[in-house]
C-alpha cells in the first residue's frame, strides 16, 4: 500500500471515516461538524456519507456538548466531541476535568468514558481570547490522555489510536497545520500514545518541541546546519503520557536542551520537560535547560505583534547559537 | 559531620611529626585519599592523604609546626553542608587574618577552637555540631572561610595552587586564596563574591572521571563556567605533556623479567595520588607543558638533594661473570617467572648485605647527629607514566634472592598502577638506581634526601680485560656510589663499594643469609 501525500486536515478525515465505517458506536458530534462540514472542513463529506445520526451538529453549548458525548461514552458509544477551538474547552472545562477524566477512577473502574476530545489550538488574528493554547491544562490532569499531533502521519494515527482507545483523549489539533501536507500510508495504521517521535537526529543540541512548533525547529536546525550546528528534534506527540525515555536518551547524547512551545512558558508545558531534564540527565547536561515560547502575553490582535510574540526560525536559531555560544 | 585529620604514625618509632607544608587551603574540597599535605617525620617526607571526601574546613596545625602523633591537625567537613558566609560573631582570629603576624597570635586561637570541640564532644552531643552561642569550631571555621573566601576573591587574581604563600603564615583560617571547590550548580547567578566554581555537570563528572584538577581550568562558559569543552582542552593539553616524558619513564623492555628501575632521580617515599594531574594554568604557549604533580615533587626534592647535601662520587668496575652464571642457574630452577632474579635483584641484595657491614651509608645526616638506621630499606626506582617513583623494599638485608625477586616485581607493579600501599611509601634508608637495560655504561645519581648515598648501576659489558697479564674478555659492569661527605668519607664509600664488588664477583655468599 502505498503512501500518499495528504493534508493534515484530510489525514484526520481519513481516520475518522474509517472509524465510522469500522465501528457503529463512532460518532461526530460538534458545532458546525454536519451540514457545514466543519470551521476548518476537517469534517467535510462526512454528514453526506454517514448522514445526520453519526455526524450531529449540536448548539453552541460547550459544556452540554462535553457532557453529552461523556454520557455517551459511558453508555457504550465512541464519540468524537469536537470543540471547535481549544478556548472554547475554557466553558466545558468542568465536565472535561471532574467528569471525563474522572469518571474511571471515581467508578473504581466500573466505568469508562471514552470520548475523543477533538480540539484546535491556533491562531490567526483572533485576538487574546480565541488564540490560546491550553494543552498543558488537560495534560495536568490524571485521567485524560493528551496528544498534539504535528504532521499528517502523526495526525491520523493517532487520531486512530484515540479511536480505538479506552480512555478519554484530548486531541489538540492547530489550526495552522491544517494545510500542511505529509505523506501518510494508505488504509488503517496506528500511531501509539506514550512515543515520542525523533524528526531530525543531531548531536550538538536537542529541541523538544510538539505541534507547529516542530516544523518551526525544523526549518531552524536545517539553517543551523549551514552553520555545522545540528540540532535534533524531538516530537513528543504525547503530552500526557509523555515518552521520557526519547527525550532523555537525545540529551544524554547532545548535553544540551532548549524546550520550543507555542504555549507561555510560565507554568508551561516546557516547565514539565525542563524539570524532568534537570532531575533526570542532570549529570548530562553541559548547560542549563533551555525554554523559548510564546511571549508572555495575551496574544494580540494585530497581525505583526502577533508575529512578535511567537518563537520563529530566527529567534530559535539565536537561542541555539546562544547555547553553543 | 566532621572528621580530624591528625599527624600520621607512620614509622616503628614516630612519635612526632612535622607539618612540612599544606597543599590545600582552607575553604578547597578534597577527595578521599587525595594528598592534602606534607608531614616531615625525622626519616622522610611522606603525604598526608584526606581520610574522607569534602571540604577543608580548619586547618589545627600550621606548616612548620611539630606535633605528637594523633594529634589533630586539620577538619573536613562534608561537602555540601553549608558554608555560611555570613559575619562571623566575634570569631577567633577572625579580626586578626588581615596583616596579622604569623601563627604566635592565631595559633592559639584554633587550638582553642580545637578545645571546645572536645567539650562539646564529651557533653554528649554525637556529632560535631553544638548549638551554644559562640558555635562549633567548624561553624566557626565554616564563617571564617566564607569570609574569607570573600575577602580573597576581592583581593586577588586566579589561585596559587602548588606554593605556599605569605597567607598561610599570616594564618587564621583563611589559607591560600584558592577558590573553595563547592559545586556552584543551585546558585547560577550568586555574583562574584561566593568563589565555588562554576561547572556544569557533565563537565565536573568528566573532569572527576579523567583526573582533571578543576584548580587549573579556566571556564569559557557563561559568567566562567568550565564546560565539557575546557574539560576536554585540559585534557588535550595534559596528553601532550605524558609523551614528552624523558625517555626513562618508558615501559620497560619486554622480556626482562625483573622491573624497570630508570634514572634514579627519585623523590624520596613520595607516590602522586593523582597521577597526571595538571596544576598548572590552562593559558598555556604553544611548546609548553604543564608540570604534573609528580614532576613537582621530583624537581622540589632534587633542587634540595643537589643544593644542601655534598656530593662525591666513585666508581668500580664489577666482574659479573659469576653472578650472571648464577643467575643462570637459579632462574633455570624457579617455578615460575614471578620468581626469576634479574640482574638488579642480585645488586639490591648485595647491596643490602653490604650496608649491614658499613652502617654509616645507611644513614641519614641530623644537623648535629647522624642517624643511624636498624633497618636496611631499599629504594628501587621505577619508571612510571608521567615520571618516576622509588617504592621502598623493606629489610632487604633479611630476604633471600627469592624473596627480593617477587618482591620487587609487586613492588614494581604496584607503582607503576598507581597503588602502592603505605609501607610502600618508605621510609627507605638507600636507593639503587640501574640504567643498565638503556645500555648506559655508568652514570652519577642524584641522592634522596634524607639518604646518605645512592648507587648508580650501569651495563653489564662484554669487555676485554686484563687477568694475570693476558686479556682475556669479561662481563664487566660500572657502579658509582654518590655519597654525601658529611657522613661518608671517600674511604668509606670506597670500601663499601671494594665489599659490594667482592660480594658481586664471589655472588655465592648471596645465597647465605
Amino acid at each position: 500500500m502505498a503512501d500518499t501525500q495528504m493534508t493534515y486536515r484530510d489525514a484526520l478525515k481519513e481516520a475518522m471515516r474509517e472509524g465510522l465505517k469500522r465501528d457503529d458506536r463512532v460518532l461526530i458530534m460538534g458545532e458546525e461538524v454536519g451540514v457545514w462540514g466543519g470551521t476548518y472542513a476537517v469534517t467535510r463529506g462526512l454528514y453526506d456519507e454517514f448522514g445526520g445520526k453519526r455526524v450531529i451538529d449540536t448548539p453552541i453549548a460547550e459544556m452540554g456538548i462535553i457532557g453529552v458525548a461523556t454520557g455517551a461514552a459511558m453508555g457504550g458509544l465512541k464519540p468524537i466531541a469536537e470543540i471547535m477551538t481549544i478556548n472554547f474547552a475554557l466553558v466545558a472545562i468542568d465536565q472535561i476535568i471532574n467528569n471525563t477524566a474522572k469518571i474511571h477512577s471515581m467508578f473504581g473502574g466500573t466505568m469508562r468514558a471514552p470520548v475523543v476530545i477533538r480540539t484546535a489550538a491556533g491562531w490567526g488574528q483572533l485576538a487574546a481570547t480565541h488564540s490560546q493554547s491550553f494543552e498543558a491544562w488537560f495534560a495536568h490532569v490524571p485521567g485524560l490522555i493528551v496528544v498534539m499531533p504535528a504532521t499528517p502521519y502523526d495526525a491520523k494515527g493517532l487520531l486512530t489510536e484515540a479511536l480505538y482507545s479506552q480512555n478519554p483523549v484530548v486531541f489538540i489539533e492547530h489550526s495552522r497545520l491544517y494545510g500542511e501536507k505529509g505523506m501518510v500510508p494508505q488504509g488503517e495504521f496506528r500511531v501509539p500514545f506514550g512515543k515520542a517521535d525523533v524528526k531530525r537526529e543531531g548531536k550538538d543540541v536537542t529541541i523538544v518541541t510538539y505541534s507547529r512548533m516542530v516544523h518551526v525547529a525544523l526549518s531552524a536546525a536545517n539553517e543551523l546546519a549551514k552553520e555545522g550546528i545540528e540540532v535534533e528534534v524531538v516530537d513528543l506527540r504525547s503530552l500526557r503520557p509523555v515518552d521520557w525515555e526519547t527525550v532523555y536518551g537525545s540529551v544524554r547524547k547532545t548535553h544540551r536542551a532548549l524546550v520550543l512551545t507555542e504555549d507561555w512558558m510560565t507554568y508551561g508545558v516546557s516547565a514539565e520537560v525542563a524539570a524532568r531534564l534537570g532531575h533526570e540527565v542532570f549529570d548530562y547536561l553541559d548547560a542549563p535547560v533551555e525554554r523559548l515560547t510564546q511571549e508572555e502575553v495575551p496574544l494580540p490582535y494585530a497581525s505583526n505583534l502577533e508575529k512578535l510574540s511567537f518563537p520563529d526560525d530566527a529567534r530559535v536559531m539565536e537561542r541555539v547559537k546562544k547555547m553553543l555560544a | 559531620m566532621s572528621t580530624n585529620v591528625t599527624m600520621p604514625s607512620m614509622g616503628f618509632d614516630m612519635t612526632e611529626g612535622k607539618v612540612a607544608r599544606w597543599l590545600k587551603a582552607v575553604g578547597d574540597a578534597v577527595e578521599r585519599g587525595e594528598t592534602i599535605g606534607e608531614i616531615e617525620t625525622e626519616k622522610a617526607t611522606v603525604d598526608l592523604s584526606a581520610p574522607v571526601a569534602g571540604v577543608l574546613a580548619q586547618i589545627i596545625v600550621q606548616a612548620g609546626e611539630t606535633v605528637p602523633v594523633n594529634t589533630p591537625i586539620a577538619v573536613i567537613t562534608a561537602a555540601g553542608e553549608e558554608v555560611q558566609p555570613s559575619a562571623p560573631q566575634g570569631s577567633p582570629g577572625e579580626k586578626q587574618k588581615e596583616g596579622a603576624p604569623p601563627t604566635a597570635t592565631t595559633e592559639p586561637e584554633q587550638v582553642r577552637a580545637g578545645d571546645e570541640g572536645k567539650r562539646a564532644a564529651k557533653a554528649g552531643e554525637g556529632g560535631t555540631r553544638v548549638a551554644t552561642g559562640q558555635g562549633a569550631p567548624e561553624e566557626t571555621a565554616a564563617k571564617e572561610i566564607g569570609k574569607q573566601g570573600e575577602l580573597e576573591k576581592q583581593e586577588e587574581g586566579s589561585p596559587a595552587t602548588s606554593t605556599v604563600t605569605p597567607t598561610q603564615e599570616t594564618g587564621g583560617v583563611g589559607g591560600a586564596a584558592a577558590k573553595p571547590g563547592a559545586p556552584a550548580t543551585q546558585q547560577g547567578g550568586d555574583g562574584q563574591g561566593d568563589g565555588r566554581i562554576r561547572i556544569s555537570p557533565l563537565a565536573r563528572n568528566t573532569a572527576e572521571a579523567e583526573g582533571i584538577d578543576l584548580r587549573s581550568v579556566r571556564g569559557s562558559g557563561p559568567d566562567g563556567r568550565i564546560i565539557q569543552r575546557d574539560i576536554q582542552a585540559a585534557i588535550e593539553a595534559r596528553k601532550k605533556v605524558a609523551p614528552m616524558a624523558e625517555p626513562a619513564a618508558a615501559a620497560p623492555p619486554a622480556g626482562k623479567p625483573a622491573p624497570s628501575p630508570a634514572f634514579a632521580l627519585p623523590p624520596a617515599a613520595k607516590p602522586a595520588q593523582a597521577p597526571g594531574a595538571p596544576t598548572a594554568p590552562a593559558a598555556l604557549v604553544e611548546g609548553e607543558q604543564p608540570l604534573t604533580r609528580m614532576r613537582q615533587a621530583i624537581a622540589r626534592r632534587l633542587l634540595e638533594s643537589k643544593t644542601t647535601i655534598p656530593h662525591y662520587y666513585l666508581t668500580i668496575e664489577v666482574m659479573m661473570g659469576e653472578a650472571m652464571k648464577l643467575r643462570a642457574q637459579l632462574n633455570a630452577m624457579a617455578a615460575g617467572d614471578a620468581d626469576k632474579l634479574s640482574v638488579n635483584d642480585l645488586i639490591v641484595a648485595a647491596a643490602a648485605r653490604t650496608l649491614r657491614k658499613f652502617p654509616n651509608v645507611n644513614a641519614y645526616f641530623k644537623g648535629d647527629r647522624i642517624e643511624l638506621h636498624a633497618h636496611i630499606n631499599v629504594g628501587v626506582a621505577v619508571a612510571v607514566e608521567d615520571g618516576l617513583l622509588t617504592p621502598v623494599l623493606h629489610d632487604v638485608d633479611q630476604k633471600s634472592l627469592k624473596q627480593i625477586a617477587i618482591e620487587t616485581k609487586a613492588l614494581a607493579a604496584r607503582a607503576r598502577a598507581n597503588k602502592m600501599k603505605p609501607e610502600d611509601l618508605g621510609p627507605g634508608t638507600f636507593t639503587i638506581s640501574n640504567l643498565g637495560m638503556y645500555g648506559i655504561d655508568e652514570f652519577a645519581a642524584i641522592i634522596n634526601p634524607p639518604e646518605s648515598a645512592i648507587l648508580a648501576v650501569g651495563a653489564v659489558k662484554a669487555t676485554p680485560v686484563v687477568v694475570d697479564d693476558s686479556i682475556t674478555v669479561a662481563q664487566v659492569m660500572k657502579a658509582t656510589l654518590s655519597a654525601d661527605h658529611r657522613i661518608v668519607d671517600g674511604a668509606l664509600g670506597a670500601r663499601f663499594l671494594q665489599e659490594l664488588k667482592k660480594l658481586l664477583e664471589n655472588p655465592v655468599n648471596l645465597l647465605l643469609s
